[in-house]
């Protein structure tokens, strides 16, 4: 058990000396460094920067230089903000994005998995129909395209909410509800196949027989034996909302991550685009990581560390 | 059979000639698998729909931006903003007029074409009246408080108003003027022609990387297979996006990135599947008697496989689409003024108050196209493999 463990922590911490490795190169390799944008600087003055940017060492100083301080949790000044660390603005960033990450997930497992399980239980009659309808149209229209349909009737036909800005919790509310949309409706679905897997079984005739409640039999029996591939989704799902996503805090302004990272990709903020891309791709193979502790925890059954 | 004539269900049957009895022969038609796959394609009105759909909207974007009569980058300054539908307000002595929310009264004829802009005489800016005079006629534009009024010389609204179509701009014209319609259909073509090399490429390479690796196993297999877990740990946005970065924007850039990042979940489906297949007697039989590696992977081994990859390569339609909308949405896809859906969404989301047909238009072309690949990926997948249905 705790040598799969070992083995799996090593793989991860491969993993992700590969993604920053390629990460650092390509970056690297991008022709036109963050200096040589819109302002023409005099060669003295862009020399210097080179120098106190370290970028006139050789490109391998550098790549050692990078790693030392990520190991140190230090991703470097930022090239555009001058006299801003890259850590500073993750800082400022990332509680907005971490806020509406975790509502969207409440919303997720509060409003994805009960619609699953409902549309389980009455399957092929009206309620599951109409879930699965709702769920087919929200795991297609991408979020973007979802978020402008939620803007224009709850913000332009029936001014309720306001279109852009959290400067009050109402602001918060689109956002998180189109974040959370697509999610829903995939964990409902997953739910939803899962749950009829289960309800198949053997041992929930059993439990029935036995004279169990149905919210008993439901909850206990059912939903702990449909959860590992809806806990394999949700944690990808929460970690990829955590770091915050482009699309949404850019149509709803949200001074989050996301909005943060666009930003920086159009200044070529290299410094800022790397530790956003290692950052998102840690808080990834973590989840991986953990999600595969989680289902020895719910499934005792299972036994990873054989294969 | 004689005492069973009267009974009804009996009486339509007689026994067979004694010549006529061969077992041997099939009597039925024979249906190949793939008749029967397009047999339950039939059947499935969803799909069957969803093709022509699809047809449509390819008609439409190949041969549409065409028939508009306009060209996507055609710009008419002085028409920018206005909506598909407009409301025409007409004077006592039958002239017509538009009056455009963004506070500007045009000249229009009666079914629909609006043709020059008026400009005001005057202004009292402090009871927020423009003074417009046409014909001799004098006309005034109030924008105060409750919303903006056009009025004739007595001060009262013109006698009588109709909302027609913009026989100009069927779908109105975008922020600086340009044709939505147009745009929307060059839009198409754009967004679906990277769907479909994207597609094409991850068939591409997904399936030679993916056949390889499955065929081969051993070292190759795991090594091949790290690779691509590693590569799917990066979550593929922010792969698309660092390619792009590194391209820069254009239409060809955005064929690469995207191709480059597609191919990862079709390489893993057609390795199981080969892993599935490898084993079995005929690939056996094939090797026994000579075939070379290649041979086997191309003629054996993939045909047997080509149904999950058909559904996989028309689901990934509909994610290029999506995928080359939001990287379009965040500035990093085809250059402007080269329209994709996504660019036309960038461009519409900042007017959605005041001209929500600008963003409404792309979002509705994006969720149809999303759909129709989708409910004909499912489809497929029933029609290949009824099992799989749930």
């Amino acid at each position: 058990m705790l040598r799969y463990l070992a083995k799996r922590f090593v793989m991860m911490l491969v993993t992700m000396f590969i993604i920053i490795t390629a990460t650092f190169f390509l970056m690297r390799a991008i022709p036109g460094g963050p200096f040589s944008l819109d302002r023409v600087l005099p060669p003295r003055v862009e020399e210097s920067l080179k120098e106190k940017y370290n970028l006139n060492k050789p490109i391998m100083e550098q790549y050692f230089d990078y790693l030392s301080g990520i190991l140190h949790f230090d991703f470097g000044p930022s090239y555009v903000y001058f006299g801003q660390t890259v850590n500073e603005m993750m800082a400022d960033g990332w509680p907005a994005s971490a806020l509406l990450g975790i509502s969207a997930t409440i919303l997720i497992i509060s409003l994805g998995v009960p619609m699953g399980i409902i549309a389980a239980l009455t399957c092929n009659k009206l309620p599951d129909r109409i879930a699965m309808v709702i769920s087919t149209i929200g795991v297609v229209v991408p979020s973007f395209v979802m978020a402008t349909f939620l803007l224009y009737f709850f913000s332009v036909k029936l001014d309720l909410l306001p279109t852009f800005g959290v400067e009050s919790w109402k602001g918060y509310i689109l956002p998180s509800v189109c974040l959370a949309v697509g999610s829903v409706c995939g964990i409902a679905r997953l739910a939803r196949s899962s749950m009829l897997d289960t309800l198949s079984q053997d041992y929930m005739r059993t439990a029935e027989s036995k004279g169990l409640s149905p919210a008993r039999i439901i909850i206990v029996h059912g939903l702990r034996n449909s959860l590992i591939p809806i806990i394999t989704s949700l944690g990808m799902t929460f970690a990829a909302l955590l770091t915050g996503t482009f699309v949404i805090e850019k149509i709803f302004a949200v001074p989050g991550l996301g909005r943060y990272f666009v930003y920086s990709i159009t200044n070529r903020d290299y410094t800022a685009v790397m530790a956003l891309t290692i950052l998102s791709s840690a808080i990834m193979v973590l989840a991986v990581f953990l999600i595969d502790i989680l289902y020895l925890i719910i499934d005792p059954r299972i036994k990873l560390y054989e294969n | 059979m004689n005492e069973n004539q009267n009974d009804p269900f009996v009486k339509d049957w007689t026994p067979l000639l004694k010549e006529e009895k061969n077992a041997e022969t099939t009597s039925g038609t024979t249906i190949s698998y793939w008749q029967d796959v397009f047999r339950r394609l039939r059947q499935n009105n969803l799909a069957i729909g969803s093709i022509f759909v699809i047809l449509l909207i390819l008609l439409a974007s190949i041969f549409g931006p065409q028939l508009t009569g306009k060209k996507y980058e055609m710009q008419q300054l002085e028409l920018r903003n206005m909506p598909p539908q407009i409301e025409i307000q007409i004077a006592r002595d039958g002239t017509n007029f538009y009056v455009h929310p963004d506070l500007k009264v045009f000249m229009a004829s009666e079914d629909g074409w609006v043709t020059q802009e008026l400009t005001p005489d005057s202004a009292i800016l402090a009871d927020k009246v423009f003074i417009y005079s046409y014909k001799d006629q004098t006309y005034y534009l109030s924008f105060s408080g409750d919303g903006i009024k056009f009025m004739d010389a007595n001060h009262e609204p013109l006698p009588e108003k109709k909302t027609i179509w913009n026989k100009n701009y069927l779908l109105g014209t975008d922020s600086i003027g340009r044709d939505m319609l147009t745009r929307l259909l060059f839009g198409g073509r754009i967004s679906l022609l990277v769907a479909f090399i994207t597609t094409i490429c991850t068939l591409l390479i997904g399936v030679t990387y993916g056949g390889i690796s499955g065929f081969n196993g051993g070292n190759a297999d795991i090594l091949m297979m790290r690779l691509v877990e590693i590569l799917m740990s990066i979550p593929s946005t922010i792969y698309v996006i660092l390619l792009m970065v590194y391209f820069g924007q254009g239409i060809y850039n955005i064929l690469i990135a995207m191709a480059l990042t597609s191919w990862l979940g079709m390489a893993q489906l057609v390795r199981g599947q080969v892993l599935s297949l490898k084993g079995q007697e005929f690939i056996l039989a094939a090797k026994a008697t000579g075939v070379s590696p290649i041979k086997i992977i191309f003629t054996h081994l993939l045909p047997n496989s080509i149904g999950p990859i058909l559904v996989s390569a028309t689901l990934s339609i509909p994610a290029a689409i999506a995928t080359e909308a939001f990287m379009s949405f965040i500035g990093l896809g085809v250059k402007p003024p080269m329209p994709s859906w996504g660019i036309l969404s960038n461009d519409g989301i900042g007017a959605i108050r005041s001209s929500p047909y600008q963003i409404l238009l792309p979002s509705i072309a994006i969720s149809l196209t999303m759909f129709a690949f989708t409910f004909l990926g499912d489809g497929l997948r029933d029609a290949l493999d009824p099992r799989l249905r749930k």
